[in-house]
């Protein structure tokens, strides 16, 4: 196992109150798997994904858990270790390609840079190995040498996803790798990530609100809702009979990946308040089969069907 | 837009600005009121004819249209007219030599200063930020920045000129002394600076200071330096690779506008020091209505302001590659 | 914004409304008795002066409203006799001619030094024989004759002689005082007999400013005068008293008729590059002065007006024809600087460059020029090849330092030993005055404090109200509030400079508010609508007057019939405002809200 996150807590002291962005996530990547984190925003997955790389804000803090990567115990690394660890063993394409390159650098540098400073290339090497990896990305290598503006928004998601390979991590962390993108280069991008992940053996943690993303490219997903994970297993299973009446309402809201239309169903209710979480299942106010117990007890993350379902219905 | 024809461009406008600016300074100071010969020789006593003949010389006995030709075609040939208080010294002599030198090597290195400790605070400061050096230094240059210079002037003249006797109380060079060699004078000349100059580059600070933080502390906002963080580089490459290139882009527009000071001086500054600068050859002007001379300044502050405006343009254009193509 | 457009419109018309309805306020007939008071914004003297007036005139019931303006805007607006009334300093130098400026019809130009428009033909005829006499004694009697009509009828009121405070650094010792105080362009005696107790042969005086134009031709304001008067000769030189004393000439003679002046020269003079100067010299100065019609120099415009001819019977004889005989003749050609010819006549625009280079300043004075840093000091050395006393000192600087503060401590300090213009500002006064490091020395000074008024604007017209003035101003209140920096005159001509060309018998106003009052009720003042203010009410004035006492020093004789206010009798008492207001305001309202209603 490559990365195994184990009752995660994470919490943000706000002037408003304290949020529970992430509150008790238990979450595992396989080597050479590509796992999707799923839920509506606010969910607290990129807080999630912050957390593995130790990029907290500072008002963030981490109350409990563990996450383990590669058999390190990343809540427990020094400063110094932290920057060895970052990049080298996790890496991040963060959302929003446009914003997370430096606009007044090259892009090739901001590769190049890495490669120098972390893995001792000498610069005319760190250079070639760009090339190299445009080339591995599908972008013409004549343009290392351009600015961010002057590459397209495709572009720029392959760079990025470009830098974040560079130094041959075990996992690549996705967040929101192809929102804002047109479906036709977001396909690309995401056989981009197959590729690479078959290529290279690097596991790929896809972080996105949109169901489609996932059902295209994972092999297994998780839900979030209100910073827990409703529900956890391999992609098919969890598309074709979606146990979590979240998962449900969220399957229904999308139409359909695989070409027939389905009803389009908005889920009902507004999402959860995070500084104010209904008590029991913080779904219970839009869960159309919602009973007693759901409004008193949170539901633990129990083993049903051979994936992993945290819903009294099946308790 | 290449980069050449965006130069190009401002180049063009630069000069049209600066051409009204040349019409605008000749109206202005021929609708003030009074009469010129009153303020050149201020003698209600004058014989007529003797009156005739100051306007005459200056100039002032021609139509208007006449004087406005006259001024534009002197304004090439790099003359700028007679000065009243230095009673027929060219403006030219007047504002270049001396008081330009002095005024430009004043704020040149005031500005310098405060702005490397400025912004090297600045950036310290933001890296910090909510620490109490952070809320220290905050607190430091709002206090220093909002302190009249006028009478930090005078409390450094009182206490390091006067009762400690380390700084000079006034003037650039001490009197009648004949210098053995240039470093001696030059030794002698920065010796006569230090008050100033410590006066100014404590006012300035804080501004600075102010600004490099805050024009950092909205880069560090930015998705790219999550990014620089994330891949785990050095504090120091973040700091000035990443963020210092992009929170120096506002600097630089702020930079341009302190290319002003090297030509306006900082007449309350020059003024408490004696320091013969283009400060208060400015403010003497004004006082003594040296119309001539306040025309003369006036052109050649545009000159720099512009100068520095398109300079600044470029600059821009060099270190952030979007507006070339803006 | 099409529906708010009509409340807009009340709102303008309510905020015009006042302005509307305050020239109905007051019956038109019964004007207030005010005035605006102009003030110099950057003399303290003037601003507190003024205000102190202002404070005494509320008392008789006279408005003043005092506006502090630079003189960039006060200046053009005497020139242009564009005002109430202005107060602030004149200036005088040893030569009592500002009389004729001030008070002669003639100069009531734009312009003009007549700033208060004062025309009295019996006062021009006494000016105008005054100033072509040759005859001193006669001069001086037609000058008291005048100054008694002027002071009866105060065109002006004179408040003050400011005071020149000098402070000396510890040490010095030997200056000399006289009006306009030990440094000034008018004493020549100071740097000659100054001297250090303590060894020190480097004098330093603080300018304000750079003493540009350094030219004697060209020089026109108190700071390049002071260098020239060190680095040139003149004929005369002034004692203590500002009396005559001999100097380049070592005796004169004056014709009966006072159309010729000898002068004597001394010999063996040198100029400061080691030629003779001769009285070749002194005649190429004076022709050169009225060729190129000069504007520098001290007495030049008069001497200018009065050189005829010059002649040279001897290499030290110089003998000045006149057009006309001039009172202070002596003077005007006496206290001229000498140039050299040798240099001069190489020289055609007088004013630039004719200074800075050393080659150009050749004088014959007790101090050559050494070099002149810009902006920083100008520095002199002891001429040792002079003819008369060899100064005590061997080094004059003079130094440009911008702040009275500083130059304070400096002279504290010892690097500065004092300064050319008196001290300015009260509160520095009092702190030098009692500063045990400084040695204070206090002159009267060349500037005279007065309040003038438009003699051509109501109510300046009217003598009385003048007159009422001078009684309710007291001089001894404003000179204490300003620290005692000024000596009390009441004086057209000043005793302290001129001597016995003052009138030691002129009328004078002492503080008497109620002979003010008295004198305005006369005038047809009287307090209408009970605000404390005079109004302008004859027939209301005249029935209550109690019996006119007789005043001893002035007796007010009747005016030829005053201009009354021009406005047209209407029957209307102050309630009529009221009512036209509320009507107007009425009015508006139902139009606004018909208008409002349409919509």
């Amino acid at each position: 196992m490559l990365l195994k996150v184990r009752d995660l807590r994470v919490y943000y002291d706000t002037v408003a109150g304290v949020v529970k962005a992430v509150d008790g996530v238990s979450l595992s990547v396989e080597r050479g798997e590509i796992v999707g984190l799923a839920g509506e925003s606010g969910s607290g997955k990129t807080t999630m994904a912050r957390a593995i790389m130790r990029l907290l804000p500072s008002n963030a803090r981490i109350v409990s858990g563990e996450i383990v990567l590669d058999g390190v115990d990343v809540l427990s690394l020094s400063e110094s270790e932290l920057k060895d660890f970052r990049w080298k063993k996790v890496s991040m394409v963060f959302q929003g390609a446009m914003n997370a390159l430096n606009p007044v650098l090259r892009v090739g540098e901001q590769i190049a840079e890495v490669l120098v400073e972390k893995a001792g290339y000498d610069k005319r090497r760190a250079w070639s190995r760009v090339e190299e990896l445009f080339k591995l990305v599908g972008i013409d290598p004549s343009r290392t040498r351009d600015y961010p503006h002057e590459f397209s928004g495709g572009m720029r998601q392959r760079a990025v996803i470009a830098m974040a390979i560079a130094l041959n991590p075990d996992l690549v962390i996705a967040d929101e790798p192809v929102t804002a993108l047109d479906v036709v280069v977001q396909s690309k991008i995401l056989d981009l990530l197959k590729r690479l992940r078959d290529e290279l053996g690097i596991s790929v943690l896809l972080i996105t609100h949109d169901l489609s993303v996932i059902a295209e490219a994972c092999d297994r997903t998780a839900i979030m809702y209100a910073g827990r994970i409703v529900e956890y297993g391999s992609t098919e299973e969890v598309f074709e009979e979606p146990l979590h009446p979240y998962t449900r309402a969220l399957i229904s809201a999308f139409p359909s990946i695989t070409g027939e239309r389905r009803s389009f169903e908005p889920i009902k209710g507004d999402p959860p308040n995070m500084l104010n979480l209904p008590p029991g299942c913080a779904f219970h106010p839009r869960c159309p089969k919602a009973f007693d117990k759901c409004s008193k007890e949170v539901p633990e993350l129990k083993e049903v069907k051979g994936r992993l379902v945290a819903c009294h219905l099946w308790g | 837009m290449g980069f050449k024809e965006y130069v190009a461009r401002r180049l063009l406008s630069s000069l049209v600005t600066f051409f009204l600016i040349i019409v605008l300074n000749f109206f202005i100071f021929r609708i003030m009121p009074g009469d010129p010969t009153r303020t050149i020789a201020r003698d209600a006593r004058l014989l007529p004819e003797q009156r005739e003949l100051l306007k005459k010389r200056f100039g002032l006995d021609r139509p208007l249209w006449d004087q406005f030709i006259l001024y534009l075609v002197n304004l090439f040939r790099g003359d700028l007219g007679l000065s009243f208080q230095y009673r027929g010294t060219p403006v030219v002599e007047v504002i270049l030599g001396r008081r330009m030198l002095n005024t430009f090597l004043l704020m040149g290195s005031s500005i310098a200063v405060a702005l490397v400790i400025g912004m090297t605070l600045g950036t310290i400061a933001a890296w910090k930020r909510g620490s109490k050096a952070d809320i220290a230094a905050i607190i430091f240059s709002l206090v220093t920045y909002s302190i009249p210079t006028f009478w930090m002037g005078m409390l450094l003249i009182l206490v390091f000129g006067y009762y400690l006797d380390w700084i000079p109380i006034s003037g650039t060079i001490t009197t009648g002394v004949e210098y053995q060699t240039f470093w001696e004078y030059a030794a002698d000349y920065l010796h006569h600076m230090v008050g100033p100059m410590v006066t100014l580059v404590i006012s300035f600070i804080g501004y600075h200071f102010l600004l490099m933080r805050n024009s950092l502390l909205d880069v560090f906002t930015e998705d790219y330096m999550l990014t620089a963080i994330a891949k785990g580089l050095s504090t120091r490459t973040i700091l000035f690779k990443h963020a210092m290139r992009n929170a120096l882009l506002p600097m630089i527009s702020v930079m341009a506008l302190e290319v002003v000071y090297l030509f306006s001086g900082a007449t309350a500054t020059e003024t408490v020091f004696t320091w013969q600068g283009l400060g208060l050859l400015i403010y003497e002007s004004v006082v003594k209505q040296d119309y001539p001379v306040l025309q003369g300044i006036f052109i050649f502050m545009a000159l720099a302001v512009l100068t520095a405006n398109f300079v600044a343009d470029v600059v821009y254009a060099l270190v952030d590659p979007r507006i070339r193509y803006g | 914004m099409n529906k708010y457009k009509p409340l807009f419109i009340l709102l303008a018309l309510l905020l015009i409304i006042p302005y509307l309805a305050t020239p109905l306020k007051a019956s038109p007939e019964e004007k207030e008795l005010k005035f605006e008071l102009m003030v110099l914004s950057w003399d303290g003297l003037s601003v507190t002066a003024g205000e102190v007036i202002a404070e005494q005139l509320k008392k008789v019931g006279i408005k003043v409203e005092v506006s502090a303006l630079d003189d960039a805007v006060m200046y053009p607006r005497i020139d242009k006799r564009d005002y109430d009334a202005e107060e602030m300093a004149y200036g005088v130098d040893p030569i009592p001619t500002y009389f004729y400026d001030r008070f002669h019809s003639s100069q009531d130009f734009e312009g003009g030094n007549n700033a208060w428009s004062y025309h009295n033909p019996e006062v021009d005829k006494l000016l105008d024989q005054a100033f072509s006499t040759g005859d001193v004694n006669k001069a001086k009697e037609l000058f008291h004759r005048a100054e008694a009509l002027i002071a009866e009828d105060v065109p002006y009121i004179p408040l003050f002689l400011a005071k020149d405070v000098h402070a000396f650094a510890k040490g010095w010792k030997n200056w000399t005082v006289m009006p306009a105080g030990p440094i000034s362009p008018y004493n020549k005696l100071t740097p000659i007999y100054i001297y250090n107790e303590d060894g020190k042969d480097t004098m330093v005086i603080r300018y304000p400013s750079a003493p540009e134009p350094l030219s004697p031709m060209a020089a026109d304001n108190g700071r390049a005068l002071y260098y020239c008067s060190l680095v040139y000769d003149t004929l005369i030189a002034y004692d203590p008293h500002l009396k005559p004393i001999p100097w380049l000439a070592k005796s004169w003679e004056i014709s009966d008729d006072g159309k010729t002046i000898t002068f004597h020269l001394r010999e063996g003079v040198k100029w400061h590059d080691g030629k003779p100067l001769t009285s070749e010299d002194v005649a190429f100065t004076f022709n050169y002065i009225k060729e190129k019609k000069v504007t520098g120099g001290i007495y030049t415009v008069h001497l200018i007006r009065l050189l005829d001819s010059v002649e040279t019977p001897d290499e030290h004889t110089v003998v000045v024809h006149l057009k006309s005989p001039f009172p202070f003749a002596l003077h005007v050609f006496g206290y001229t600087f000498i140039v050299p010819k040798h240099i001069w006549e190489k020289i055609d625009e007088y004013d630039w460059p004719a200074s800075k280079a050393p080659e150009y300043a050749v004088g014959s004075g007790p101090f050559k020029f050494v070099k002149y840093v810009e902006g920083e000091y100008l520095e002199l050395a002891r001429f040792d090849d002079w003819w008369g006393k060899k100064p005590n000192i061997k080094r004059l600087i003079i130094k440009i330092i911008k702040e009275d503060e500083s130059t304070i401590l400096q002279i504290k300090k010892g690097e500065v030993t004092t300064f050319r213009y008196g001290l300015m500002s009260p509160g520095l006064i009092k702190a030098v005055r009692k500063d045990p490091d400084l040695q204070v020395v206090e002159a009267i000074d060349q500037w005279d404090y007065l309040l003038a008024f438009n003699n051509k604007r109501w109510p300046f017209t009217i003598k009385e109200v003048r007159q009422a003035i001078a009684y309710a101003i007291d001089k001894k209140e404003i000179v204490k509030k300003l620290l005692d920096v000024g000596i009390i005159t009441d004086n057209y001509v000043f005793e302290q400079w001129y001597g016995d060309w003052a009138n030691p018998n002129v009328p004078k106003y002492e503080y008497n508010p109620e002979k003010a009052k008295e004198l305005l009720r006369k005038a047809g003042f009287v307090d209408v609508d009970g605000d404390g203010i005079l109004e302008y009410a004859p027939e209301k004035a005249k029935p209550t007057t109690p019996s006119p006492t007789k005043t001893q020093t002035v007796q007010p004789t009747t005016q030829k019939p005053t201009p009354t206010p021009t406005t047209t009798e209407k029957p209307s008492g102050p309630d009529m405002t009221l009512v036209a207001g509320v009507i107007i305001l009425i009015i508006i309202v139902l139009a606004a809200l018909w208008y409002l209603k349409k919509r």
